[in-house]
């Protein structure tokens, strides 16, 4: 019968190089920091979230301005292609 | 998965984790967590040094490579780094569980992703052949890991943990999803096979005690 001491010594066998540990800790400390840089990096909607909460008034009118623009502009495209298509 | 393991009871066994993660450093290393819940750098660097080893041990062991288990070690520290705020101790659950909960997940994740984790390495099949031919022998670890591959992954994890991650038998159950009674039948079953292989292998019984 085997006992279990015997078995978790056997497995010691198995325990890293002390020097390759070291190694591999300062490769999660890299892909740690990395994480953290990429995390400082804004994104476009949170940007647009600071604008709109630094000038609230001004900002919704010009993104209500852009968005009119772009929904007037939409049928006229449309029209312009068909007439280029039938003509 | 583990909960479909329909395995008989055995009776108790006496051994106690005695390495890293034994229960007499559990309050320095919820020391060391809380600290480094804080964002206390230090406080990560001791816990990967007092607990990475057991994790290594125990992905060696899942693995049939030196390279998937060093890139499996980093996978699950960084997410335990990352996710550490999120922790909360459990009863009679240590610290090392959870990273050994991670590491499972960081396998099978990377499993997935890869389609398969890589083959037996090639300097491990040739000396398996070796040793089988009685043409050389084995060092202990290279031995163990060959007969380790030959386990079902099951069974290769469950003894893993046990011995090489020195986990009790109640957190192995815990993280297997079966009563401690089924691990240790596992267990006791499993040493006897590696016990008979490793002898196959040219291990004395002086060897191996």
């Amino acid at each position: 019968m085997m006992s279990e001491e015997h078995a978790a010594t056997w497995f010691q066998a198995l325990s890293p190089n002390p020097e390759r540990l070291r190694e591999l800790e300062t490769g999660i400390q890299a892909r740690l920091a990395a994480r953290v840089a990429t995390a400082d990096i804004p994104s476009l909607s949170a940007e647009w979230a600071t604008l709109l909460r630094e000038r609230p008034v001004a900002n919704t009118l010009l993104v209500a301005a852009a968005a009119t623009v772009l929904a007037i502009s939409i049928p006229f495209g449309a029209l312009a292609a068909a007439a280029k298509l039938f003509a | 998965m583990y909960a479909l393991f329909a395995l008989l009871s055995a009776p108790a066994a006496g051994f106690t984790p005695a390495g890293a993660a034994a229960s007499s450093d559990e309050a320095e290393i919820q020391r060391h967590v809380l600290a480094a819940q804080g964002g206390d750098v230090q406080a990560q660097g001791e816990l990967y040094r007092q607990l990475a080893p057991s994790v290594f041990r125990v992905l060696r062991g899942l693995t049939k490579s030196e390279a998937d288990a060093e890139e499996l070690l980093q996978d699950t520290f960084v997410r335990a780094f990352k996710n550490l705020k999120g922790y909360q101790p459990r009863d009679g659950a240590r610290f090392v569980s959870w990273l050994m909960t991670i590491a499972r997940n960081a396998f099978f994740n990377r499993r997935r992703k890869l389609g398969r984790l890589a083959p037996l390495e090639p300097e491990l099949a040739e000396s398996l052949e070796q040793g089988a031919a009685g043409e050389s022998t084995l060092d202990l670890r290279s031995a163990l890991l060959l007969v380790l591959a030959e386990l079902p992954e099951r069974d290769r994890w469950i003894v893993t943990l046990r011995y090489g991650g020195e986990l009790t038998a109640d957190e192995v159950a815990d993280e297997c999803g079966v009563t401690p009674a089924n691990i240790r039948k596992v267990t006791q079953r499993q040493r006897e096979y590696l016990k008979s292989r490793l002898q196959s292998l040219g291990f004395s019984e002086e060897d191996l005690a």
